[in-house]
């Protein structure tokens, strides 16, 4: 955020760190100076966007006392995204530029540059009943942070704010939502409220003047930080973080939304109306619907009908996946154009659901569902005519083992009766891939071995290294079940963690999903 | 991870198993029982080729216990009805300290339980159970998870033995990077499978080095023949070294050179240096 002196810091920097001449393009990466700079970087990787047939640049550089070299660059490139990586090549620090803009000598290019974090949110049901139905009370718990840039396992307790139903990134900026929980159905009510978080430190600051009705669904930010999108379970919302204010864009039920910034800079809202479920049988009223927000192009308005159940932008496009058709296509404010086909998707026994979308550098990653339990990902090329292999990155059928509690050794394995992706983002402009799901388990009683009847429900963050599928965070934060029947000996269970996985410290750190997000994610 | 289950529950009736470590040798038999599901074929004898692949028990499937116990063993399982007490008998007869009961039954799923029976106490020691979907069958994979929480860790923990024998007293002995001590020296009991390296060292002699792979439960003899330096082979006299250190040394001043020199390009006409910093 002090960037304005850079060329006089260039200047004095100039007997270590490479020469600053007339003509040469000052690449600024801005970092906060406060306790959530990146660190341990040694290296920058610079990726430089040109308009066709220039394409893409890759260069990357040594940071000797905070200064870089990239050599020389065709004037003609528009945008930059920079990583900052350490001596074993992991991303500590990625921000990118909001707006393009042709680069001349002489000129400054300030890019934001932050943490890889993913944030997760949601609400707490307990069980405050005492019989085998259970009685639950709704609370709203902090939110829970990921920072990728250490090597610490989750476990809950880096929390921020006190009451997050929601998190949105927008670029190198940070909101939540706080919003009233009902009992005993959990659902959110009353005006949601949106106040800012600081990515310097994590404070959060004060509520912003707009309010939104209906239960919030999902949101979405614009690179700049100037304009949000939300969805409730009423609207559609604008929020315009400058000013302040919240304005509906369309009435009706968005679950998913996603803000597009074009090349000439207009910005719009796309979502998704009336998604359905994916499990059970395919519904195909989900709406596609475009909203312009910065020009005068007109209201929101309804371009397709379908089986769409996710949205994601990159490059100024937007994308969706159709769960029903088992595509992947690219929709305009007037149309969906020509879909890819995804081999093994569709409606049909053994065919997966597409159901969760980001894009990354023309990079497409979808979230497969497969009934009854498996949950995978897979990468391909967003172009409709590519002729790359889409390629399985992960695949897993959801089981989750439980202990009888002061019987050690005696345990039962559940396989989950339903397995559901419930967000999917791309971190780190590509390095990262993140994804929560939700997943509900029935273990029938089994008299031979005491174990009663029990149900159980797990939610988790997986954050995977984007290329090879490894996996880099696996954290369960929620898992709760209920006992219907017992037989004798044993009472109380609890959930076990395999290898690889990590859980909430305690209960009072752990909280749903409602939301996932990373700083400059991409979804 | 929250504890959950029904407030008035009962607890306590069978008493948690203090264990020990039981003996990682002991005599295993593996049972099957069926409550009218012909569901999972042969998972009793996968159970059993998953137990002699990680552990080191004496395992007896049904066929090898049938045939020690007799005919009727079908009978009396069948009799005993899954209770660990009943079954405890037929392995206390074998002269097994557990025996590992696998049920399968079906209730819309298949239900796979297993449970591990103290021959002794006659009480279950530990169980895991499993629904599979109708027509499911468990990977090996879930099969060896199953095994790891039925038994305890130190079932999994497997060694060789490596005895060591130089035709010198005196001679330091290093396995695997760790020094072992001088020579002679007692056989060593190592984790299994793995390979160690070997080196049998003593000055004026020249050192004796090899690479042994040790398999579970196995024995492995190393005749470590040492013999005075004197005739010593072309790469140990003293002008080759110094040769060699003269290429690192020459090797590492390339490096130098090339990490220090200046690299950046002219700028082409037409293009744009661009610089960047951190701030």
């Amino acid at each position: 955020m002090k960037w304005l002196g850079v060329l006089a810091l260039l200047g004095a920097c100039g007997e270590n760190g490479p020469p600053v001449q007339a003509g040469d393009v000052s690449l600024v990466l801005d970092i906060p100076n406060s306790v959530l700079d990146p660190r341990g970087y040694t290296s920058v990787e610079v990726i430089l966007h040109g308009p066709p047939p220039l394409g893409d640049v890759v260069r990357s550089a040594k940071i000797t006392d905070g200064t870089f070299d990239l050599g020389t660059i065709d004037p003609s490139m528009v945008s930059v995204e920079a990583t900052l990586r350490n001596d074993s090549g992991a991303a500590v620090g990625y921000g990118r530029t909001a707006a393009a803009a042709a680069f001349a000598g002489g000129s400054e290019v300030v890019v934001p540059v932050r943490r890889p974090i993913a944030y997760i949110s949601g609400t707490v049901s307990r069980d405050i009943g005492t019989g085998q139905t259970p009685v639950l009370h709704w609370t709203q718990a902090p939110a829970t942070f990921s920072d990728l840039s250490v090597s610490a396992s989750s476990d809950g307790k880096t929390q921020i704010g006190s009451q997050a139903v929601l998190m949105i990134a927008a670029g190198a900026n940070l909101y939540m939502i706080t919003q009233a929980t009902s009992d005993p159905t959990g659902l959110l009510m009353g005006p949601a409220k949106l106040l800012p978080v600081s990515t310097a430190d994590h404070q959060v600051g004060l509520a912003l003047a707009g309010q939104m009705t209906g239960a919030v669904l999902d949101g979405a930010g614009s690179d700049d930080g100037s304009a949000l999108a939300i969805g409730t379970t009423t609207q559609l919302f604008a929020v315009d973080t400058i000013a302040g204010t919240a304005r509906p864009l369309a009435d009706g039920s968005f679950a998913r939304v996603a803000i597009v910034t074009t090349a000439t800079g207009e910005i719009d809202v796309v979502a998704i109306k009336n998604r359905g479920p994916t499990t059970g049988a395919c519904s195909t009223a989900a709406e596609l619907w475009w909203a312009p927000l910065t020009s005068d192009a007109g209201p929101a308005h309804l371009v397709a009908t379908g089986g769409f159940a996710d949205l994601a932008t990159d490059g100024g496009r937007a994308y969706y996946v159709d769960a029903c058709k088992g595509e992947l296509g690219e929709v305009t404010a007037t149309a969906i154009l020509t879909p890819r086909l995804i081999p093994g998707t569709g409606t049909g026994p053994g065919l997966a659901k597409p159901t969760a979308l980001a894009v990354s550098n023309g990079q497409a990653y979808v979230g497969l569902e497969t009934q009854p339990a498996t949950t995978g990902l897979l990468v391909a090329s967003v172009t409709a005519t590519a002729m790359d292999e889409p390629r399985v990155l992960w695949s897993e059928t959801a089981q989750q083992v439980v202990n009888a509690v002061g019987y050690d050794g005696v345990q039962r394995q559940l396989s989950a009766s339903s397995a559901v992706i419930a967000h999917l983002e791309v971190g780190a402009g590509g390095d990262y891939v993140a994804l929560t799901t939700s997943a509900h388990f029935h273990g029938a009683p089994v008299l031979a071995a005491n174990f009663p009847d029990i149900t159980i429900d797990t939610e988790e963050l997986r954050v995977f290294d984007a290329s090879t599928g490894g996996v880099v965070q696996r954290y369960r934060s929620w898992c709760d079940g209920v006992v219907r029947s017992t037989f004798g000996d044993i009472g109380p269970w609890d959930c076990a963690s395999t290898a690889g996985q990590t859980a909430a410290a305690a209960p009072t750190y752990e909280h749903h999903i409602n939301s996932m997000t990373f700083l400059f994610g991409k979804k | 991870m929250r504890v959950f289950g029904l407030a008035f529950a009962v607890l306590a009736s069978l008493a948690q198993l203090a264990h020990g470590d039981p003996d990682p040798k002991r005599k295993v038999i593996v049972l099957e029982y069926r409550a009218g599901s012909s569901a999972l074929p042969g998972i009793a004898a996968r159970v059993v080729a998953a137990l002699s692949k990680q552990t080191s028990l004496h395992v007896l499937g049904q066929d090898q216990t049938r045939a020690v116990y007799g005919d009727h063993l079908d009978q009396v399982l069948v009799k005993c009805a899954g209770e660990a007490g009943c079954v405890a008998r037929i392995g206390q007869k074998i002269g097994a300290a557990e025996v590992i009961l696998i049920g399968i039954s079906e209730l819309g799923d298949v239900i796979l339980t297993i449970q591990r029976i103290d021959v002794a106490k006659r009480e279950v020691a530990s169980r895991v159970a499993d629904s599979l979907a109708a027509g499911g069958v468990p990977s090996d994979a879930q099969i060896a998870g199953y095994t790891t929480r039925l038994l305890p860790p130190t079932d999994f923990l497997r060694f060789g033995v490596i005895d060591i024998v130089a035709n010198l007293s005196g001679a330091a002995v290093t396995v695997g990077g760790e020094p072992r001590g001088l020579t002679p020296i007692e056989a060593l009991k190592l984790h299994a499978p793995a390979t160690y390296e070997i080196r049998v060292d003593k000055a004026g002699y020249v050192p004796f080095t090899t690479k042994v792979a040790l398999p579970p439960d196995g024995e492995i003899k190393v005749e470590a023949q040492l013999s005075r330096r004197g005739t010593e082979a072309w790469y140990q006299h003293w002008y080759v070294l110094a040769a060699a250190s003269l290429v690192v040394a020459g090797a590492g001043g390339t490096a130098i050179y090339f990490g220090t020199r200046d690299t950046s390009p002219a700028i082409p006409p037409g293009e744009l240096g661009i610089k960047g910093s951190i701030q």
